[in-house]
């Protein structure tokens, strides 16, 4: 789905570095204020609590408003899916039953659709709290929650580890492409135009060009789906091999296009921090060249990689629609799009809320981890 | 020490001349405009020379590679690929034009009201972008565009616009934020400007390289969410944009039939905007930010 | 030049460092030569653009392109320091030769410890300084510059302005350096916290006994803590000589105007400013490059370049109102 990459994706770096510079770990966080003088570190301990509990409200606060807009919004929407449902089922030449208004009050009630609309909210509600979340309307009767624990762990699987890939080999390309000693960074600087121009094809469109290539034209890959077809994963060497051997494209276009764009913002990230006073300082100071590079320029262009590492993991459950398409991954893009088009509506609310949850989750973990790394935000927050 | 001395004269140069000046210094700009210009092109000279009736469906043999009657080959339901380019190229770039002005004109305003009158405002305008930061926009987009159902290219653009201002307004909050403090904007003040014209005259012309930047940004972003829908085959159907071209090619499994001219097509094309996009706001970006010339 | 005992510790000779730049290249130092002694502090002044900071940093071999160091020796107890490989130059750095930066503000690492930064220094370089000792180095160092040794657990934002300068004192002066390079290191800080951290400076220096090479814009400022100044203008160096003797008896006409520029309380008199601006390095006079601004300009002034000759004993001029007057260089 384009919602993650249209983030990244074509974003000039000093944009990003504007976003990152006064929102960096403050999605909900106040105006940065620089404190100004004196050492006030002894407080940063009661503070922590505070800070905490603040995360955490924002964190229900906005599931909540998740939850709602999340059980509006299909509703609102024109078209009965019950109707459009049992319409699918007949054109596909399947008995639906007395097709009299009679059957279909029977599936409105049984998805609780006849009831008012408040009733409708209270309920969700008292289901979302029970986890249950009713059957899909696509695999009816099996459960929605089954059906996305099935589709879940393809997607994290896949996008996790797609990303972290991503994120390591863009980040020290970046990192390089700067501070590289100099014959390294004359081969380096080759790679700009190569990494600019795979950044700028989206991610989906690389898929189609490697099936094309490696799965067609030269077929060292399946074509598509996570596992050898009408068979479940087993734990051996072969399967894993398997496994991977299906995971292999989809990752590499998401790997190629992501590390690209985690690259060029490091690159730009680097060339700021690289005029900083603290760097030409500790080259002054005569110390190692790794130790400026790490512990000096690569440790404080990192910081606003992190932000944006916590939000890619965030928006891996819904960022992963177009790739599984593509590439008939079964994973929750794959469900998702099958569910926005049959509009099952059941299956479409627990994928809405898991990725609200996910995403809010690694925003509030980044709230929490970032001060750590970033010592001026400790102070900011009061 | 003190300095007295007659401030040097700047010559003024006319608008073309300074763009001109501009562009030579700026590889990645000249590069990024020259690819736009040729899509550009491409299709004003498709619209005056290619005969478009062959994109209606069975109009031409069906699945033929390119050949010299039609250059880009043919799609399994018989329209001319170069035809389905030359009307699809327009409508996609209309698409992202319109949610770019939409974007960056909602973002600027808010941004701007945001760095500028802070306290309540900010906080609001920020909850707002939170929230819609949060929830995955493909959803609000799928059921927006439901409600326009037929030939609605220009709603998907303006629907996607309105649901991407966020990065915009922070940048421009940012931006605001920094220039209110300078200098220059307290002597504004202290000299009894009001805010209207602290904002438009003191403050716009150091925003505008840097809002052209952003504008850019915008119109790729937009362009990429409206391919991403129609290849996920939602949005408005059969608007005949480079999305429903791909969404075509892979539900007629042109990748796996072998028929390359057919997904390829669009796909260079998408890929030539893009790159041409992403060069001509990393030049903007590099105007709009000295520091970042040094290393290129 | 003479002061002190024995060699100079110090040698410039004929530095030059260019900038490329896409309208052609410019000098920012040219033919700069001057000599430190041990324990003297040197003032370089010039207005901004003047090549002060360019000199200052290519000392240390920190040029950053588009600049290089085109010509000239820096003698560092007869070793040349623009000679050597980039790792025994690296050694040299802090240990003999250190830095102490213009960026108050800006200067330490944002995410690291100020104890940390400072063990950087003594972790790089050859020291017999075993790791266990470090943190008793690091309190002993903040204690020289008048910090609480509790500093060490802090980081640079917590820290105002004087005390982060401090601390860049502190990494300075912690290998015992025989030069230490100061950038205007008071120019963000208030009147106060400037005269403090001067004296800390002065104090530290006179400890190790190194020569201190001190750049900035403020002749007053410099009267009071140099013993000897260098004036630079356009990247040239156009006078040296000791403070009192240069206030009482300035040569050059542009120290002239400088010295007439400041402030006094003892004379009475309007303060006068240096008429016109400071040349474009790209676009130098033809000649000595202050005859524009000059009062005065001879003829041969718009024709022939000065060259820095010394005038009498420890006074250096480039100026043609001089010429035939000196005494053998």
């Amino acid at each position: 789905m384009p919602y993650r990459i249209a983030f990244s994706h074509t974003a000039p770096p000093s944009v990003l570095a504007g976003i990152i510079a006064y929102n960096s770990a403050h999605c909900f966080a106040g105006t940065a204020t620089q404190s100004g003088k004196g050492a006030r570190a002894e407080r940063t301990a009661d503070m922590s609590i505070t800070y905490l509990l603040k995360r955490v409200g924002l964190f229900v606060l906005v599931v909540w408003l998740g939850v709602t807009i999340n059980f509006f919004l299909p509703r609102l929407a024109p078209g009965d899916p019950i109707q459009e449902y049992l319409g699918q089922l007949a054109q596909a030449g399947m008995f639906v039953g007395d097709p009299s208004a009679g059957f279909v009050e029977e599936y409105r009630a049984k998805f609780g659709l006849d009831k008012p609309l408040w009733e409708q909210y209270i309920n969700y509600w008292i289901d979302v709290s029970q986890f249950n979340f009713g059957l899909s309307v696509v695999d009816y009767p099996v459960e929605v929650t089954r059906v996305i624990s099935a589709a879940l762990p393809w997607t994290l699987g896949l996008l996790s580890i797609a990303t972290m890939i991503g994120f390591f080999l863009g980040t020290l390309l970046g990192a390089l492409m700067v501070a590289a000693p100099g014959k390294w960074k004359r081969l380096l600087d080759w790679s700009v135009p190569i990494v600019m121009i795979v950044h700028s094809i989206p991610y989906f469109l690389l898929g189609i060009m490697l099936i094309a290539l490696f799965a067609v034209t030269w077929a060292f890959f399946p074509v598509g789906s996570g596992y050898t077809l009408g068979e479940s994963p087993e734990f051996s060497i072969k399967g894993l091999f398997t496994l991977a051997k299906h995971a292999f494209l989809p990752a590499l276009s998401l790997v190629a296009v992501a590390a690209g764009g985690w690259a060029i913002v490091m690159r730009s990230m680097m060339v700021i921090v690289q005029g900083e006073d603290y760097v030409q300082m500790s080259r002054a100071m005569g110390l190692k060249s790794w130790r400026v590079f790490y512990s000096y320029q690569v440790r404080n262009a990192l910081l606003p990689q992190i932000t944006f590492l916590a939000l890619s993991l965030g928006f891996i459950v819904s960022g992963s629609a177009l790739v599984e398409v593509v590439f008939s991954y079964p994973g929750i893009g794959y469900t998702l799009v099958n569910a926005i088009t049959v509009k099952d509506l059941p299956l479409l609310q627990l994928i809405l809320l898991v990725v609200i949850v996910v995403v809010t989750l690694f925003l509030v973990l980044l709230d929490i981890v970032y001060p750590i790394l970033d010592p001026r935000i400790r102070h900011e927050t009061e | 020490m003190t300095l007295q001395g007659s401030s040097s004269e700047i010559p003024e140069l006319s608008l073309t001349r300074r763009f001109f000046r501009l562009l030579s210094g700026n590889f990645l700009l000249l590069l990024g405009l020259l690819m736009l210009a040729g899509v550009v092109s491409f299709t004003v000279l498709g619209y005056l020379f290619v005969d478009l009736e062959l994109a209606r469906l069975n109009s031409a043999p069906i699945s033929q590679p390119p050949s010299l009657e039609h250059w880009f080959g043919t799609d399994a339901v018989g329209r001319s690929i170069l035809a389905l380019l030359v009307i699809g190229t327009p409508k996609t770039l209309f698409i992202g034009l319109l949610a770019g002005i939409c974007g960056i004109t909602i973002g600027t305003c808010l941004g701007f009201f945001a760095g500028y009158v802070r306290g309540w405002a900010d906080t609001f305008i920020r909850i707002i972008s939170d929230v819609l930061f949060v929830i995955p926009i493909l959803f609000l987009l799928v059921f927006i565009i439901e409600y326009f159902p037929v030939g609605a290219v220009w709603i998907m653009g303006i629907v996607i616009g309105v649901l991407s201002w966020m990065g915009t307004a922070r940048t421009v909050r940012a931006q605001v934020l920094t220039l209110r403090e300078r200098a220059f904007i307290n002597m504004a003040r202290a000299s009894g400007a009001g805010t209207w014209r602290i904002i438009f005259v003191e403050l716009m012309p150091n925003l505008t390289s840097y809002l052209a930047a952003s504008f850019v940004q915008a119109v790729s972003g937009g362009i990429l969410f409206s391919i991403g829908l129609e290849v996920l085959g939602l949005g408005p159907a059969n608007s005949q944009t480079l999305g429903w071209s791909i969404w075509w090619a892979n539900d007629y499994g042109a990748v796996l039939r072998g028929f390359w001219w057919w997904w390829g097509s669009p796909v260079v094309m998408i890929v030539i905007i893009f790159l041409g996009l992403f060069l001509t706001s990393l030049g903007l970006d590099r105007v709009a930010n000295p520091r970042l010339r040094g290393s290129s | 030049m003479t002061t002190g005992n024995g060699a100079p510790v110090l040698q410039v000779k004929n530095l030059t460092v260019e900038y490329e730049t896409p309208r052609g290249k410019l000098r920012a130092a040219d033919n700069v030569s001057f000599e430190l002694w041990p324990g003297q502090r040197f003032g370089l002044v010039g207005e901004s653009g003047s090549g002060k900071t360019t000199t200052a940093l290519a000392l240390m071999r920190l040029t950053q392109l588009p600049g290089r160091i085109v010509d000239g020796e820096v003698l560092l107890e007869g070793v040349d320091l623009l000679g050597l490989s980039e790792n025994r130059m690296r050694e040299m750095r802090l240990a003999q030769i250190s830095y102490v930066p213009q960026g108050a503000m800006n200067s330490l690492n944002p995410v690291m410890k100020i104890g940390n930064q400072i063990a950087n220094g003594f972790k790089d370089h050859n020291t017999n300084i075993g790791r266990s000792d470090i943190s008793d180095r690091i309190v002993e160092v903040l204690q020289s510059v008048g910090l609480d040794p509790a500093v060490s657990g802090m980081y640079p934002h917590e820290l105002s302005g004087g005390m982060k300068q401090r601390v860049a004192i502190a990494i300075a002066v912690s290998l015992g350096p025989k030069v230490i390079i100061a950038d205007e290191p008071t120019s963000a800080l208030d009147v106060v916290v400037q005269r403090e951290v001067m004296l800390t400076l002065r104090r530290l220096q006179e400890e190790i006994d190194a020569a201190v090479l001190i750049v900035g814009h403020d002749m007053g400022l410099m009267a009071q803590f140099a013993s000897h100044i260098g004036v630079m203008y356009a990247g040239r160096l156009v006078e040296i000589g000791q403070v009192i003797d240069m206030f009482d008896d300035p040569l050059h006409p542009y120290t002239r105007a400088l010295i007439a520029s400041l402030p006094s309380t003892s004379r009475r008199h309007r303060l006068s400013g240096i008429p016109g601006l400071p040349p474009a390095l790209l676009e130098l006079p033809a000649g000595c490059s202050f005859n524009p601004r000059c009062e005065s300009v001879m003829d041969i002034c718009r024709s022939t370049d000065p060259d820095l000759d010394q005038i009498r004993e420890g006074r250096f001029a480039s100026c043609h109102l001089y010429t035939g007057a000196e005494v053998g260089a």
